[in-house]
């Protein structure tokens, strides 16, 4: 039997390859006839997660019988991908032992990948009780963290009901990137408490490559806790990419 | 005498011909009251652009390794044996090691570290001999804790392979990753370092 579901550009499918593969080099996809196609990858030193959803109404065909799960090497992915095109359509088949990777643009490419054995998971969740929430222009987080990276290797993350704050310090001195109510940048912003905490900014810049493909993030924060930060995706419910990331005690 | 001043030294250094192709000399950087001083090969091409070590991709799966043990790069101190760039990443010839050596005995001496974890077959080798052991192979050593006597007092020695080696063949990662959770065990800061206890409480 043969699962089978195509995606309309293969930016989406760049995007998240890349995503994935900037934590873990492998992980299990879910393929569902209801629910789609899940993901879900904890990196190596338990710092951080990612989830994916995408429905089944995020593809433009989606063929899928029964549910399973298949093991795919990201990296092996990831460079197939480089010689893919953003506008590319691209149809993924996963069959017993292989996947193919097929794109299409007037003419047809093929990569037949093996496939790794696919170990079964449940979405977890973090229990948390979130205590402010901001929904940002996605592309505010990756250009905080190139200001941020020229003073320090770790950033604070700030949110009262207000402003959100990226903060960084170190003996080379203070940055710090205000997002007020006032800004177009800041969508919303919601806090039940000033909520403050600490990451290490390399894992939250692997955390922005979805901003290439999703106009908005929204961020989640308590402090002294994990952060969750989350990429609707195509403007399809429930469909999305959503980070943990583990807080640095300070 | 400060790492500063050695680090000056080493910018100014002639001894050997890698100053003539070297953009920057890389004198290490970190707690400079470190418990554990993490000692590789020589700089690639990033390190030489900026002076710093380990920056590049290899220097982003050292600040994940360390991380997963609790540890940050600011929390040690990360050198390497050979403090400027071979030309095209080729390794470190004897005689550039020789000449480059005691800038790395001295930031040891200064740092005094417990703990020196050498990161490749070039720094574990220089650093056994240091101590009086000769080995030959980085893979029969690695993970394994040596106590010498570096220095004028004893400390532990752990030969590892450089995590550009887990980069350029993704089947080394796990060895590289068993090693580090043992020096999380040597150095007690598994799970309980300052630094957090990843998402696991969490869930």
């Amino acid at each position: 039997m043969v699962n089978r579901v195509v995606f309309e550009e293969a930016s989406t499918l760049k995007a998240i390859v890349d995503a994935v593969e900037s934590l873990v080099g492998e992980a299990s996809i879910k393929l569902d006839p209801e629910e789609g196609m899940g993901l879900q990858a904890l990196d190596p030193s338990k710092t951080a997660m990612i989830q994916l959803i995408l429905p089944r109404t995020y593809f433009i065909d989606f063929e899928v019988e029964k549910s399973d799960f298949y093991g795919i090497n990201f990296t092996d992915l990831s460079k197939i991908l480089k010689r893919v095109k953003a506008k590319e359509r691209v149809e993924l088949e996963f069959s017993e032992s292989e996947m193919k990777v097929t794109a299409m643009n007037g003419y047809r490419k093929t990569f037949e990948l093996p496939l790794l054995a696919g170990t079964p998971f449940e979405f977890k969740t973090i229990k948390v009780d979130y205590k402010a929430k901001a929904r940002l222009d996605s592309d505010v987080i990756p250009n905080a963290i190139k200001d941020l990276k020229i003073i320090g290797s770790d950033v604070e993350i700030y949110i009262d009901s207000e402003k959100v704050e990226f903060r960084a310090e170190s003996d080379k001195g203070k940055a710090t990137v205000s997002i007020t109510k006032e800004d177009r940048a800041l969508i919303d912003v919601w806090a039940e408490e000033p909520s403050k905490s600490v990451y290490n900014m390399s894992y939250l810049e692997k955390m922005t490559k979805p901003a290439k493909i999703s106009e908005e993030a929204d961020l989640e924060l308590r402090t002294q806790a994990p952060l969750k930060l989350s990429y609707p995706l195509g403007g399809i419910e429930g469909a999305g990419i959503t980070y943990y990331l583990a807080h640095l005690q300070v | 005498m400060s790492l500063d001043r050695i680090a000056e030294e080493i910018r100014a250094c002639r001894r050997c011909p890698l100053h003539r192709s070297r953009t920057r000399a890389v004198p290490g950087e970190g707690n400079p009251k470190a418990r554990i001083v993490f000692v590789g090969e020589a700089p690639g091409r990033n390190e030489d652009l900026q002076g710093r070590p380990f920056v590049g991709a290899a220097g982003r799966l050292l600040t994940e390794l360390l991380l997963s043990i609790g540890l940050r790069r600011e929390d040690v101190f990360i050198t390497n044996v050979v403090k400027c760039r071979p030309p095209g990443n080729r390794d470190p010839r004897p005689e550039e090691i020789e000449a480059c050596l005691p800038f790395l005995e001295r930031q040891l001496q200064l740092i005094d570290p417990d703990v020196i974890v050498a990161l490749g077959r070039h720094s574990a080798l220089t650093l056994l001999r240091l101590a009086g052991r000769e080995e030959r192979s980085i893979m029969r050593i690695r993970g394994k804790i040596f106590r010498v006597e570096l220095f004028g007092r004893e400390r532990t020695l752990m030969p590892t392979l450089h995590p550009a080696a887990a980069l350029y063949n993704p089947r080394l990662r796990p060895l590289l990753e068993e090693d580090f959770r043992k020096l999380g065990e040597i150095v007690g800061t598994s799970g309980d370092s300052g630094v957090g206890e990843g998402l696991e409480p969490w869930f």
